[in-house]
Parts: structure tokens; C-alpha cells; sequence
């Protein structure tokens, strides 16, 4: 598999901090200053109790927000949406996903123990596993876990699937050809 | 609408109210400024200290509505923003007169524990500096003040060796554990961050936060090849101008690291996630959560742009002032005039099916039409990682819109910047008053022009007609290796089709041919869209 690299160099918080919303039956002020903010940074999302919870409605617009150049954006509305509701499922894998395609190895651990946490025993462990060791070749823990076979789309809209492969070809052409003009 | 009779006495009242509080602090900083000379240097630091804490408290308010206002200042509240710029302005000019005594009065066996209790004075030097310079910014100032003094008083701190001490300092009420060194990397960085790009909440939103995360602004005289890097110059004849992109091997005095305001933006961020304002303090707790919002858009639009520049090494335009550039309007002039001389091979047919077989390469290089098009020479006022100010004639002011398409050459020999105007305002002060400033955002700082053929089938009685008509489009190329983020800019009026379009990459007899079907819009503006699209098929030739 090629190496994305896509984003790579920033610093970026995946870990949901599962404690965010606990205080907010004893703060009510702290809950509307939360959706306040919620309703600012992300416009689509003007009933966040409600449309936080929306695993499809999430995952839709964090794809969009990735692929307009915003990662950061999109790993928080994911990572804020888990907050709320931590049991959706579907989200944790979405936000797993970016963490690997952003190639940062401690804190896709670090998420996966989170992932492990919540929801022990699920049935992709073995990707996860295969992704972990896509990330850390050498990682002796990680010498029995298979190949990892093409990325799982966990990120992606289930009626958004794109051809990677043409996709990643005809970035590579316009990206040469983009840097042949500026070095010139 | 009549106001009411008794708000307007109120007003009045609180307004000369106001004013006498003014006249008293300016009464007591000239009088605490000729009796300077008569203090200790220790107890003049603490003068100064008690001095700014006075005067910040009883300002906030007056300050606090000047900051809410600001949509649109009037000529007094512009005056106000200046007599806030004065006095911070004598604060720190008197700070500074301290640590100039330093040396000349203290005895040589005493002179290191003299230097260490007046470290305030350095710090207040600087400090004050900052804040005079963002209420400049806030009044509408857009010129940037000389650095020499600043630069002058960091390098006395450097040399009694007082830059990394720990200090404190005072901020509306807040006592703050700081150093001279992030003092001065606070100073540098508001301006490079707020140099004419935020509104005055915002600016003093990132005011707020910069003074909160001081703990994290250190310098190194070692470049950090890894992590997004600013550069400095404390020679005032350097051509270093203030914090500026680092590049590769580049020699400068000291290197900030931005990887740490990146932490720092991030715990920033939890805080609302908690139901917290972030940081708790400061006038900026009275501004609405969008307020804030719109400056943790800002900083990761900056930051992001600065980590780019890590993974793209290029020939680039560095962030300075006092240069005109070529601004070329409208996607039509951009693609005719500003991006004819870059060579591009690249091709698209607009089909109406797969696999049409007319497709043709077509040469995009062409002659340069610039002479007979709309091309403006404009000042540049500012210029930031993702966007840019210029200052525009009152000849043109007519012809620039928010959300217009935009192109700009920085000089002779730079490429092509695409970018959208999104905001156009008349300057209150400073040299530019009365002229018409727009800010331009980057959309992309190496578009590449590709020519479009739309084929035409037309039917008349029982004559059908094909007609082909050349439209060029604009390809930008996005940051993520997947090509999820790459666009294509074109006119609206092909947009509204929703075509299948065929591109060619590579030569007449050899190449890759793709088919791509044009997504959503991501951004949009008169006569423009710029779209997402997904690449269908691929056919190699040759």
C-alpha cells in the first residue's frame, strides 16, 4: 500500500476525553456554552444533543470537512460526537481510520485502547491489529497479525465510495505536475 | 425612531464619567514619568506594575465597548484607540528608561541582584509594547511600528542574562508567570497573527490566549527541521522583518517552534468541549462562543499553512510589506492573462459520454494577453500565511466584490497565487484612510490552468451542427495524497451542466487519460465555482 503522508506534521488530539460531558447534569450552563459551541464550529450541526448522535450524519460531514483541507475539523467533530454519545460505534472506526491515514502510531495505540475499552471483543480487532502493524512494521507484538488489505472505508459516507486507486493516480500526475511549475 | 431623552443624559454622564477618568490617569502616568528619576530602580518597576493595574482596571469597561463596537468605529472611538496606544505607548517607554539605568547606577558588586529585582521593568517593556501595538491594529492602524526598541530592550535582557528569568507580570487583574523571551515571542506573534486579518474581538481573543500559553513561546537559536518553524532577526538592519516562515537552511538569530501553540490550541479546544470558556480570564470572556470559534478557524488555517510549507519546498513569497503587486480579476482574465505564461500540459474535454474519442492535447502555453486585460497594481498592506490585504484606488474600488476570484504575483519571477476576496472595508485611519481594503484568502498558491473543449450539438430544421468552444478551467492541487481534496475552478455556466469530463496528462502519444465526474461545490462566488470531483476511468495511451 502507498504511504499517504496525506496531512502528515500536525498535531492532532484523537482521543475522545470521555469525561467532557459528565458535568453537565450538575452544570447547565456548561451544557449551552457546549452546544453554543458546537452550533459555531459546525453550522450543519444546529441540534448537537440530537444531531451528534446522527453516526451517519457525522461521518458525512467529517468526510467533507477532511477532504476540503480541514482534518483537524473533521477529527474533532468525531471525537465530539463520541463525547456525547460514546456508544457509537460506527464513529470510533471513523475516527481509527483518520488516525491512520495521518500515520501517527502512538496515538492510533492510544485510540485502539480506548476503542478496546469500550467495545472489548469486537470483531475487528484483527484489522485494527493488521492496521497497527501497516503503522509499526517492527513492532514485535504485531508479528502475528495479517496484511493489511486496502483501507476499510470506515471513514467514508456508505454511498460516497470512491476509487482510491484512479483517484490517488491522478493526484500523483496534477501533484508533479503543480511542483515542476513551482521549482521551475 | 426618537431616542429616549433620559438615555441620552445617562450616556452623557457616563461619557464625561469617562472622560475624567482618563484625564486623571494621564495626570498621574506624566507625573509618575518625571519623578521616575527619584525612585530606586526596584521601586520604580513596582511604580510602573501599580501604575498599569490601576489603569487597566479602571478601563476595562471603556476598553471592553470599544472592542464590542468595532464593527464601526466612529472618529472618537478611533481617537480613543489611539490615546490606549499612547499610554501603554509612555507605560513602556518608562519601563524602558529602567532598564537603562540599570548598569550606570548599580554598584559592580550588586549589579547582578539589581538587574534581577528590576526584571520587571524588562518584562513591562515588552509587555506594554504588545498591548500598544494591538490597540493601533484595533483602531484601524494598519502599519506596523518600527521593532528597533523592542528588539533594543530584548537584546539588554539577553545580555544582563534576565531573557529566561521568571517573572511576573500583571494582565486586566491577572497575575501571569512569565519570561522576557515569551514576552517578546508573545509581542512578535500577535503581530504577525493580527497584522489586519482579525476583527478587534478576535484580536483580542488571540491576545487572551497568546498571554496564556506564554509558558509554551520559547526560542531557539537551533532551527527545528521537523516541526512547523517562524524565524527572527533582532538586527534591526536585517531584512527579517518580525516572525517570518522559516526556510530550510535560512540563518536567522532565534527559531520558534509552532508544534507547542499546537498543544496549546488543542487544550484550548477541550476546554469548550467541557462547557469552559477558555482561558477564564480576560476581556475576551465577553465576547460571544462565535468569537472564539472564529479564532480557532484562523489559527489552524495559519498553522496548517505553515506545516505545508514543511512538506512543500518551493520557491515562495515570505510575508512582508511595502511591495506592489499584479492582481488579476475574474476567472476569465486569470486564466487568459495571469496564468498564460505557466506551462501546463494539461487538457479537458467536456463529453458528453465515456471514452470520446475527442479528446486533444492542447498546447496551454500561449502568447501573454496581460497588456490589453484588467490587470490592477496594488499595495500590499499585510500578508499572513493564508491570506493577504491590499489597499485599493478609488478608481478601482468598484470593480472588487467579496467572494470575487482573485490571482496575485507577488514580484517578477513568483508564481500565481489563487485566491477569493472575503472582505472589503473602507480604512478609518492610519495612511490608508478613506481608501478601500480588501483581504484576499489563498485558495491555492500553484494553480495550473487547463483548457476545457465544450462540444455543442446543435439542431436546426434538420441541420445538425457541432460546434467545440475552448473555456479554460483552473486545476488546484490539494494536500491529501489521496486527491480527495484536489478542484477544479471553473465558470459557473459549465458547472450548471454537471459534465463528464476527460483530462490528459503526458503527451500527444503517450499519457494517462482520465474520466472525472465534477462533485459538490466547495466554495463559490461570482461567475466561479470551485468543485470537488471523483476520478471514474483512467486510459493509458501509448
Amino acid at each position: 500500500m502507498d504511504k499517504p503522508g496525506s496531512y502528515s506534521g500536525f498535531y492532532a488530539a484523537f482521543t475522545p476525553n470521555l469525561n467532557s460531558a459528565n458535568q453537565f447534569s450538575e452544570y447547565p450552563i456548561r451544557r449551552r456554552l457546549h452546544d453554543h459551541y458546537v452550533t459555531s464550529r459546525f453550522p450543519a450541526f444546529s441540534d448537537p444533543r440530537h444531531d451528534l448522535r446522527d453516526s451517519d450524519k457525522v461521518i458525512r460531514y467529517a468526510r467533507e470537512l477532511f477532504d476540503d483541507e480541514q482534518p483537524r475539523r473533521a477529527i474533532e467533530l468525531i471525537r465530539i460526537a463520541i463525547e456525547e454519545d460514546q456508544s457509537q460505534r460506527a464513529l470510533w472506526l471513523a475516527l481509527i481510520e483518520l488516525c491512520f491515514l495521518h500515520r501517527d502510531a502512538a496515538r492510533f495505540t492510544e485510540l485502539i485502547l480506548a476503542f478496546v475499552a469500550e467495545f472489548a471483543r469486537d470483531p475487528v480487532l484483527p484489522i485494527l491489529s493488521a492496521m497497527r502493524r501497516e503503522l509499526v512494521p517492527n513492532d514485535p507484538a504485531m508479528v502475528n497479525a495479517r496484511e493489511l488489505q486496502g483501507l476499510p472505508n470506515w471513514s467514508v459516507p456508505a454511498d460516497g465510495a470512491k476509487n482510491d486507486v484512479l483517484q490517488r493516480q491522478f493526484h500523483a500526475h496534477l501533484h508533479h505536475a503543480s511542483m515542476s511549475h513551482l521549482n521551475r | 425612531m426618537g431616542s429616549n431623552p433620559a438615555d441620552n443624559v445617562s450616556t452623557t454622564r457616563a461619557s464625561q464619567q469617562a472622560h475624567r477618568i482618563r484625564e486623571q490617569l494621564m495626570a498621574k502616568q506624566l507625573s509618575l514619568e518625571s519623578m521616575l528619576n527619584r525612585f530606586a530602580l526596584v521601586a520604580a518597576a513596582d511604580q510602573i506594575e501599580q501604575a498599569v493595574i490601576e489603569f487597566e482596571a479602571r478601563t476595562r469597561e471603556e476598553r471592553e465597548r470599544l472592542l464590542l463596537s468595532s464593527a464601526a468605529h466612529t472618529t472618537d472611538e478611533i481617537g480613543l484607540c489611539e490615546w490606549y496606544a499612547a499610554r501603554y505607548d509612555l507605560l513602556a517607554r518608562m519601563a524602558r528608561l529602567v532598564t537603562e539605568r540599570v548598569l550606570p547606577s548599580a554598584p559592580a558588586a550588586l549589579r547582578h541582584e539589581s538587574i534581577k529585582h528590576a526584571g520587571g521593568a524588562w518584562a513591562y517593556s515588552i509587555l506594554l509594547r504588545g498591548h500598544a501595538s494591538k490597540w493601533r491594529q484595533i483602531g484601524g492602524q494598519r502599519t506596523i511600528a518600527p521593532r528597533g526598541i523592542l528588539h533594543q530592550v530584548f537584546k539588554s535582557a539577553l545580555e544582563y542574562k534576565i531573557s529566561d528569568h521568571i517573572l511576573e507580570v500583571s494582565v486586566e487583574g491577572q497575575r501571569t508567570e512569565t519570561t522576557v523571551e515569551a514576552l517578546y515571542a508573545r509581542t512578535l506573534l500577535l503581530e504577525r497573527f493580527g497584522s489586519g486579518n482579525l476583527s478587534p474581538p478576535r484580536l483580542e481573543i488571540l491576545d487572551n490566549w497568546l498571554i496564556t500559553w506564554m509558558s509554551a513561546l520559547w526560542l531557539s537559536t537551533n532551527p527545528y527541521t521537523n516541526d512547523a518553524t517562524l524565524l527572527l532577526s533582532i538586527d534591526t538592519n536585517s531584512e527579517i522583518h518580525g516572525l517570518t516562515r522559516y526556510e530550510v537552511g535560512q540563518p536567522a538569530d532565534f527559531y520558534l517552534s509552532l508544534m507547542p501553540l499546537q498543544y496549546q490550541l488543542e487544550r484550548a479546544i477541550q476546554s469548550f468541549h467541557r462547557g469552559v470558556l477558555f482561558p477564564g480570564w480576560g476581556i475576551g470572556m465577553a465576547f460571544r462562543v462565535d468569537e472564539h470559534v472564529g479564532v480557532i478557524d484562523f489559527l489552524e488555517r495559519e498553522l496548517m499553512m505553515l506545516e505545508q510549507n514543511i512538506l512543500v519546498k518551493s520557491k515562495r513569497f515570505s510575508p512582508q510589506t511595502d511591495v506592489v503587486a499584479d492582481v488579476y480579476l475574474g476567472l476569465d482574465d486569470i486564466t487568459a492573462a495571469g496564468l498564460s505564461d505557466q506551462p501546463a500540459n494539461l487538457a479537458l474535454n467536456k463529453t458528453g459520454e465515456a471514452g470520446s474519442k475527442n479528446q486533444s492535447d492542447v498546447d496551454v502555453t500561449h502568447s501573454a494577453l496581460g497588456a490589453a486585460l484588467n490587470v490592477l497594481h496594488l499595495s500590499v498592506l499585510d500578508v499572513s500565511e493564508t491570506g493577504v490585504g491590499f489597499a485599493v484606488p478609488a478608481t478601482a474600488a468598484a470593480d472588487v466584490s467579496v467572494n470575487d476570484l482573485v490571482a496575485v504575483r507577488f514580484g517578477a519571477g513568483y508564481p500565481l497565487s489563487l485566491g477569493v476576496i472575503v472582505r472589503k472595508t473602507i480604512a478609518k485611519a492610519g495612511a490608508e484612510r478613506n481608501s478601500t481594503i480588501i483581504g484576499v484568502n489563498f485558495l491555492s498558491r500553484c494553480p495550473l490552468l487547463a483548457r476545457l473543449d465544450l462540444q455543442y450539438t446543435s439542431a436546426k430544421n434538420e441541420d445538425i451542427a457541432q460546434q467545440n468552444i475552448h473555456i479554460n478551467a483552473i486545476l488546484l492541487s490539494g494536500n491529501s495524497a489521496y486527491g480527495n481534496a484536489d478542484s477544479l475552478v471553473l465558470s459557473d455556466a459549465v458547472q450548471k451542466s454537471s459534465p463528464l469530463l476527460t483530462m490528459r496528462f503526458g503527451g500527444e502519444t503517450r499519457g494517462d487519460i482520465f474520466q472525472i465526474r465534477l462533485g459538490r461545490v466547495r466554495r463559490q462566488g461570482r461567475g466561479w465555482r470551485m468543485m470537488a470531483f471523483d476520478v471514474m476511468q483512467k486510459t493509458a495511451v501509448g
